[in-house]
C-alpha cells in the first residue's frame, strides 16, 4: 500500500520529466529556428546597410567631383554643407559651416533667393547673379528641402560666363558679317548711281568705275565663298578626302603658283625643305588652300621689299609647315585671338591693295584641326610673324603610296 | 517669445542688415559703373533697384519696433536693436545717393563727356571698401576695426576737395562746361556723403559693442 502511495508521485514525476524533456526539446528547436531567423535578418540588415552605404558613397563622390558649386543651408539660412566646387567658387572652408549664408557669400540676390524659396510659395527658383567686382555670370538655382515645414534649401551654382562670352562672339560675328557685306555693296551702289546719272558720258571714267565694280563684286563673291566654306567646316559638313601625299611637293607647287602674285606685290617668296618626301595623310586640295591662305595673310601684312619664306620639316610624328614674313608683326595680346573670324588687330594695318575677307586664318585653323593638326603663331611687333601648322606624319614605305601625280591636282 | 527665440530674432536681424548692406554696396558699384560707361539703360535699371533697398529698410524697422515692444531688450541687446534701426536708416540714405548718381548719369547722357573719370571711380572704390569692412566689423562686433574705418573718411573728403578744385577750374576757364561740371560735382558730393554715412555706421558699431556714444576726438570734417 505504501508502495502504491510512493508510486503515484514517482509516476507523476516521471510524466513531468518526460513532458519537460519533450517541451524543452521543442523550445530548443524553436530557439534554434528563431536564432536562424535572427541571423538571416541580421544578414539582410547588413546587406541593406552595405547597399545604402554604397549608394551613399556614390552620391558623395558625385557631389565631391561635380564642377558645379553645391551648397546646403538650414531653415535659418545657415550654411550646413558646401561641396569642393562651392568651396573653390566662394572661398569657403570648414570654419564657415554654421554661419549665415549672407555672411559667407556676400550676395544680396542669392540671400533673397534663399529666403523666397524658404518662405515663399514656389518651392524652387533660379536666378542669374553677377558677383560685384568680377566679370562673372552665375546661375543659382535653389530648391526647398522638407515638406510643410521647410528644413533648408539646396543651392546649385553654375558658371555661365563662358556661355555668355560665346553668345557675345556670335552677336559680334553677325554684326561683322553684315558690315563686311554691306561695305562693298554700298560702293557698288554709289558707282552704279553715278553711271546712271551722267557717268556714261565720260567713257574712260565709266570704264574705271566698271572695273572697280567688278573688283568689289569679286571681293563679295570671295567673302560669300569663304563664309560658306567656313560654315561647312565648322558644322562638320565638309567632306575631306584624305590621301597619302608628299607634303613637300604640295607646298612647293602651291608656292610656285603664288610667285607671280608675290612679285606683283613687291615681295620675294622662297620655299625650303629637305630633299626627302614628307608623307602625311591629308586632303591635297585643302592642304593647298591652307598654304595659300597663310601666304596670302603674310603678303597682306608685309610692305613691298619684304620677304615670305615657307619651310617644311618633319620631326617625331609631326610634319610642320612654317610661313615666315618680314612684315609688321602682331602684338602679343592679340596673338591668341588672331585665328578668330574677322578679328583684326587694327584696321589700318593691312596693305590697301589687298584687303582680304578676314576669314582666311579662321579657315586655316578649322581645316588643320579637321585633319588632325595644330596651328600657331610666333610674332613680335615690327619683326614679322611666323605662322605654322602641323599634320600627323605617316610612317610608311613609299611603295605603298598611290602615285603622287594622280592625287595632286 | 522666450529667450532663445529672441536670440534667433537678433541674429536674423543681423543677417537682414548684412544683406541690405551688401545690396547697397552693389548699388553704388553699379551706379558708378553706369556713369563710367555712360550707359543710360544700366543707370535706370540701377535706380529702380533702390526700391529693394527701401523695402528692406522698412522690414528691418518693423522687426526692431516689434522687438522693442515685445522683448524689452536690455543692455547690449537694447544697443543692438537701437543700432540696427539707425544703421538701416543710414544704409537706406546711401542707397538714395547711389540712385542720385544714376539720375545724374541719365541727365549727362546727352552731353559730350567733360573729362575721363578717374577720381570719381576711385572715390567709389574707397567708399565701397569702407562699407564692406564696416559690415564685417559689425558682424565681428569689432569696435577697434570700426574706429579705424571711422577715421578713414578723411581720405574721401580729400579726394572730394581735389575733384571740387579741378571742376571749378574747368568752369572758370570755359563757362560752357558749367552744367556738366556741376553734375559731376554732385556725383562726387553724393560719394562724399556715402563716406559720411559709413562713418556713422562705424560709430554705431562702436556704440553697439562698447556702449560709448562719442569717440575720443572730434569726427573728421
Amino acid at each position: 500500500m505504501t508502495l502504491w502511495l510512493w508510486l503515484g508521485p514517482i509516476a507523476a514525476g516521471i510524466v513531468l520529466l518526460v513532458l519537460l524533456a519533450v517541451t524543452s526539446g521543442r523550445h530548443y528547436r524553436q530557439r534554434l529556428r528563431l536564432q536562424r531567423q535572427v541571423h538571416l535578418l541580421q544578414q539582410h540588415v547588413h546587406q541593406a546597410n552595405e547597399a545604402s552605404a554604397f549608394v551613399e558613397s556614390i552620391n558623395q563622390s558625385f557631389i565631391h567631383q561635380a564642377p558645379t558649386a553645391m551648397l546646403l543651408v538650414d531653415e535659418n539660412s545657415k550654411l550646413t554643407f558646401a561641396n569642393p566646387a562651392a568651396e573653390r567658387r566662394f572661398h569657403l572652408s570648414p570654419v564657415h559651416i554654421g554661419l549665415p549664408l549672407i555672411q559667407v557669400v556676400r550676395d544680396h540676390d542669392l540671400d533673397q533667393l534663399v529666403r523666397r524659396v524658404l518662405h515663399g510659395l514656389a518651392p524652387a527658383e533660379a536666378i542669374e547673379i553677377r558677383p560685384p567686382g568680377q566679370d562673372l555670370v552665375l546661375r543659382a538655382s535653389a530648391q526647398r528641402i522638407g515638406g510643410q515645414a521647410p528644413r533648408g534649401v539646396a543651392i546649385v551654382v553654375e558658371d555661365l560666363t563662358e556661355l555668355h562670352r560665346l553668345e557675345a562672339v556670335r552677336r559680334e560675328f553677325v554684326a561683322n558679317v553684315s558690315h563686311e557685306l554691306r561695305t562693298p555693296l554700298a560702293t557698288v551702289k554709289a558707282m552704279v548711281e553715278t553711271l546712271q546719272l551722267d557717268g556714261l558720258a565720260d567713257i574712260p571714267h565709266a570704264l574705271r568705275y566698271l572695273a572697280d565694280i567688278n573688283r568689289e563684286i569679286d571681293h563679295l563673291a570671295t567673302l560669300v565663298h569663304d563664309l560658306l566654306d567656313l560654315s561647312r567646316i565648322e558644322s562638320g559638313r565638309l567632306e575631306l578626302q584624305p590621301r597619302w601625299i608628299d607634303l613637300r611637293r604640295v607646298v612647293e607647287e602651291t608656292v610656285d603658283k603664288l610667285v607671280p602674285r608675290c612679285r606683283e606685290a613687291g615681295l620675294a617668296i622662297s620655299c625650303g625643305s629637305s630633299a626627302e618626301a614628307v608623307l602625311v595623310l591629308a586632303d591635297p586640295t585643302r592642304t593647298q588652300q591652307i598654304v595659300q591662305n597663310l601666304v596670302d595673310n603674310a603678303m597682306k601684312f608685309t610692305p613691298p621689299g619684304g620677304t615670305v619664306a615657307v619651310s617644311i620639316d618633319a620631326a617625331d610624328s609631326q610634319a610642320r609647315v612654317t610661313v615666315r614674313d618680314s612684315g609688321v608683326g602682331i602684338p602679343e595680346e592679340d596673338q591668341p585671338r588672331i585665328f578668330e573670324r574677322f578679328y583684326k588687330v587694327d584696321k589700318g594695318r593691312a596693305r590697301q591693295d589687298n584687303p582680304g575677307t578676314g576669314l582666311g586664318l579662321a579657315i586655316v585653323k578649322h581645316l588643320v584641326s579637321a585633319m588632325g593638326g595644330e596651328v600657331g603663331v610666333q610674332s613680335s611687333l615690327g619683326r614679322g610673324s611666323s605662322f605654322f601648322f602641323t599634320l600627323p606624319l605617316v610612317r610608311g614605305r613609299i611603295e605603298t603610296l598611290e602615285p603622287l601625280e594622280e592625287v595632286v591636282a | 517669445m522666450i529667450r532663445h527665440t529672441f536670440v534667433d530674432a537678433l541674429e536674423r536681424l543681423q543677417q537682414d542688415l548684412l544683406s541690405m548692406g551688401v545690396a547697397v554696396e552693389k548699388q553704388i558699384e553699379l551706379a558708378v559703373d553706369a556713369l563710367k560707361q555712360r550707359d543710360v539703360a544700366a543707370a535706370e535699371r540701377t535706380a529702380a533697384g533702390d526700391a529693394e533697398v527701401d523695402r528692406m529698410r522698412y522690414e528691418i524697422e518693423e522687426v526692431c519696433i516689434e522687438l522693442f515692444a515685445t522683448q524689452n531688450p536690455m543692455a547690449s541687446d537694447l544697443r543692438t536693436v537701437a543700432s540696427a534701426l539707425i544703421i538701416a536708416n543710414e544704409l537706406e540714405r546711401m542707397g538714395d545717393y547711389a540712385e542720385g548718381i544714376c539720375k545724374l548719369t541719365v541727365k549727362m547722357a546727352g552731353e559730350p563727356p567733360l573729362k575721363p573719370l578717374i577720381d570719381i571711380p576711385r572715390m567709389s572704390t574707397i567708399a565701397q571698401a569702407m562699407l564692406r569692412r564696416c559690415l564685417q566689423a559689425f558682424v565681428d562686433r569689432d569696435a577697434a576695426a570700426a574706429e579705424v574705418i571711422w577715421r578713414e573718411d578723411d581720405t574721401l573728403d580729400e579726394l572730394y576737395h581735389q575733384i571740387l578744385r579741378e571742376l571749378l577750374s574747368f568752369m572758370i576757364e570755359e563757362p560752357g562746361t558749367i552744367t556738366r561740371a556741376t553734375y559731376l560735382l554732385w556725383v562726387a558730393h553724393n560719394l562724399e556723403r556715402i563716406g559720411d554715412r559709413v562713418s556713422n555706421i562705424a560709430e554705431r558699431v562702436i556704440y553697439m559693442v562698447t556702449g560709448r556714444l562719442r569717440i575720443g576726438s572730434a569726427p573728421p570734417s
